[in-house]
């Protein structure tokens, strides 16, 4: 014991201070950067504090998909298309902040409304320190039971909506005949879930 | 006695000598668990040093012997200090950024090169019950390292980007592509190995493959074509010829990494080496067994997992150097074509026939 | 055995998501905007899986994991965004040459 806790306590408050300390700060400098690409790269660094905070809520498998699916694949997607326009337009795509005022105002009231309502909340006393029997290793079976099991539909309707709007994105982004060259790549869907 | 009893006798030691200090035992736990952390990632980056350093003079002694060369010779016995000597050259040379190029990002690509390398070797099985920090595996093993891998190419862009050069800009372009559709085959090779085994767990593969040389996943007839297709597009996710498009010095002068030299070059060196090592390491334990000895279970020879675990992998890396030597650079639309128009397919009819044996249940 | 309290995660999330508004509402090119898009999907999904990690409405295993499961259809409906998303904005750019959301109108002149 340690000022009355076990020390199992202080490793994760340090993890868990580290984690979210890492996607506030990544969030904040996707916002504010100044050009796309650093602003991609920040979003790097808040997607991995996201998939360290699902690491920390019993969600391994979450936190190796989240690298894999958002981190791996949407992030270079979105670092593609800004080449791609990079190139285009030949000159450093800026991306500074307008509208400041409206901004801040919308930002700021939605914080406080969900600051209120997370400390107003009263939450039904099992939650804590009586956490939920799940352990890492029993995770993957148990979700892809649950995704043939009960959220078989659910599952089959987001591989039409991947394949749909596969398509839809090589239509929307195919270079059409008498359009300005050198546009020929389109962006495609790489991710699977 | 495996690496895990190791790091608990380890671990034992320390708080016992703590407690002689007056160090209350459950700060002495706290310290520990903040230092195995620290010291599990410097194990990772350890590892990725001393495997260029073997990598690179073994690198040149191999060139050396399939060319009817020598190779180098002058450095100590045979020439087994070059690497040494390698490495003193990069770190004594100057450091240079060039004037247009982004200064922060030129200097965080090849940092992040190599992060993401060392990264993945957290979930590495080294030994019964070892990964670097003991359990971190977590179940999802196969899943971690295949994600981590396709970070890798963050850096390589974020390097190209940053140098502000036509012929780093192409080269990470490229670099990307490849290892954005070389990821695809590769997946669905380690999904086959990961329906043999019902676990996305590494140690929980191995553990599948218990037993003499007979068990282990490449001798199973189902398994040849996703030993082959993860054999080509690991050779494809780390760039190396044939694949090393992204940095063809014919065509782009050194491709991502024309604009750097010294220390940061040197970085990109050792991770490119360190990812050699890491699709090695991870084919043996997908389908060569891990650390499990040929000759049966509790080895007879008592040797520990990890030497062959790393003979293995040796095995792997002579086979791809061996393939470096052998086959011509592709061209870029054969790159994507032979990912596209024939892993990717090749990859689903391997998926496909492990989930009929699996029907079957010969598996 | 978590000493972190539900709350810790949830205004994390909420911090997250009041950036990601901030971010879509004031950035002066699209790219940058779905960047925003993309913190407030994240913070949705930290709430998700924190809730079925401390409140599930019975202790059973399946409705522990629900929350997770959930997150997993958004990160796949989050990819198809993308791609969608990125592919509108190089039509936008290809038709209209702009990337401001806002300067993309052909109704007012």
């Amino acid at each position: 014991m340690l000022f009355g806790l076990p020390y199992t306590n202080y490793v994760e408050y340090l993890a868990f201070l580290s984690v979210a300390g890492l996607t506030l700060l990544g969030g904040l400098g996707t916002i504010v950067a100044r050009r796309v690409f650093p602003a991609c790269l920040w979003l790097l660094v808040c997607l991995g504090g996201v998939a360290g905070l699902y690491a920390l809520l019993a969600g391994h498998l979450l936190m190796a998909v989240q690298i894999l699916v958002y981190a791996g694949a949407i992030t270079v997607l979105i670092i593609f298309a800004v080449m791609l326009l990079q190139r285009h337009t030949g000159r450093i795509i800026m991306a500074e902040n307008q509208h400041l005022i409206g901004g801040v105002l919308a930002a700021g009231f939605m914080a406080t409304l969900i600051l209120v309502g997370i400390f107003t909340t009263r939450y039904q006393p099992l939650a804590f320190g009586d956490t939920p029997a799940t352990f890492a290793g029993d995770n993957v079976k148990l979700i892809g039971h649950l995704l043939l099991t009960k959220y078989l539909l659910p599952f089959e309707v987001v591989s039409v909506v991947l394949l749909a709007s596969m398509i839809g994105a090589l239509v929307l982004a195919r270079q059409e005949p008498g359009e300005n060259p050198g546009a020929a790549e389109a962006p495609e869907a790489e991710s699977q879930p | 006695m495996s690496i895990h009893t190791i790091g608990v006798i380890i671990k034992d030691w320390l708080i016992g000598l703590l407690a002689g200090w007056g160090v209350p035992v459950e700060l002495s736990r706290l310290l520990i668990e903040v230092l195995t952390w620290a010291v599990g990632a410097a194990l990772c980056i350890i590892a990725i040093m001393l495997a260029a350093l073997v990598f690179i003079y073994l690198e040149r002694k191999v060139s050396g012997y399939i060319q009817s060369r020598l190779g180098p010779t002058r450095c100590g016995p045979v020439g087994i200090l070059q690497s040494f000597v390698d490495v003193i050259k990069l770190l004594l040379k100057e450091d240079i950024v060039p004037a247009e190029a982004d200064r922060v990002l030129h200097t965080i690509g090849p940092i992040l090169f190599l992060a993401v390398s060392a990264l993945a070797y957290v979930v590495v099985p080294w030994d019964e019950g070892g990964t670097v920090a003991g359990k971190v595996d977590a179940g999802v093993g196969v899943l971690f390292m295949a994600a981590v891998g396709s970070m890798g190419l963050i850096g390589i862009v974020v390097g190209g980007w940053g140098s502000n050069n036509k012929w780093s800009l192409l080269g990470a372009i490229r670099g990307a592509a490849q290892m954005v559709s070389y990821e695809i085959p590769m997946l669905l090779a380690l999904m086959c190995v990961v329906l043999q085994a019902e676990t996305l767990s590494l140690a929980g593969i191995v553990e599948d493959q218990k037993g003499s040389i007979i068990a282990w996943n490449f001798l199973r007839p189902w398994m040849w074509l996703p030993v082959v297709l993860f054999l080509i597009s690991g050779v494809a996710e780390i760039n190396r010829t044939p694949f090393d498009i992204p940095e063809a010095e014919s065509e782009l002068v050194s491709g991502f990494h024309t604009e750097y030299t010294g220390m940061k070059f040197a970085l990109f060196f050792l991770a490119e080496y360190g990812n050699l090592l890491l699709v090695a390491l991870i084919f043996s334990v997908l389908f060569l067994g891990g650390w499990l000895s040929p000759f049966g279970y509790p080895d007879p020879l008592r040797l520990p997992g990890i030497i062959w675990l790393l003979a293995k992998s040796l095995l792997i890396v002579l086979i791809v150097m061996w393939v470096r030597w052998t086959l011509p650079r592709l061209r870029v639309d054969q790159l994507m074509g032979l990912a596209w128009k024939l892993m990717i397919p090749a990859g689903f009819v391997a998926l496909g026939v492990m989930c009929a044996v699996i029907m079957l249940g010969w598996a | 055995m978590s000493p972190v309290p539900l709350q810790a995660y949830l205004v994390v999330a909420g911090l997250l998501f009041a950036m990601g508004l901030f971010g879509v509402m004031t950035r002066r090119h699209a790219v940058a905007a779905l960047l925003g898009i993309e913190l407030m999907l994240n913070a949705a999904n930290i709430n998700l899986v924190a809730f079925s990690h401390y409140l599930s409405p019975n202790r059973a295993i399946n409705t522990v994991l629900d929350g997770q499961v959930f997150v997993l259809m958004v990160i796949a409906l989050a990819a198809c965004e993308v791609a969608v998303g990125l592919a509108i904005i190089l039509r936008l750019y290809r038709t209209m040459g702009v990337l401001n959301p806002d300067e993309a109108s052909s109704m007012k002149w």
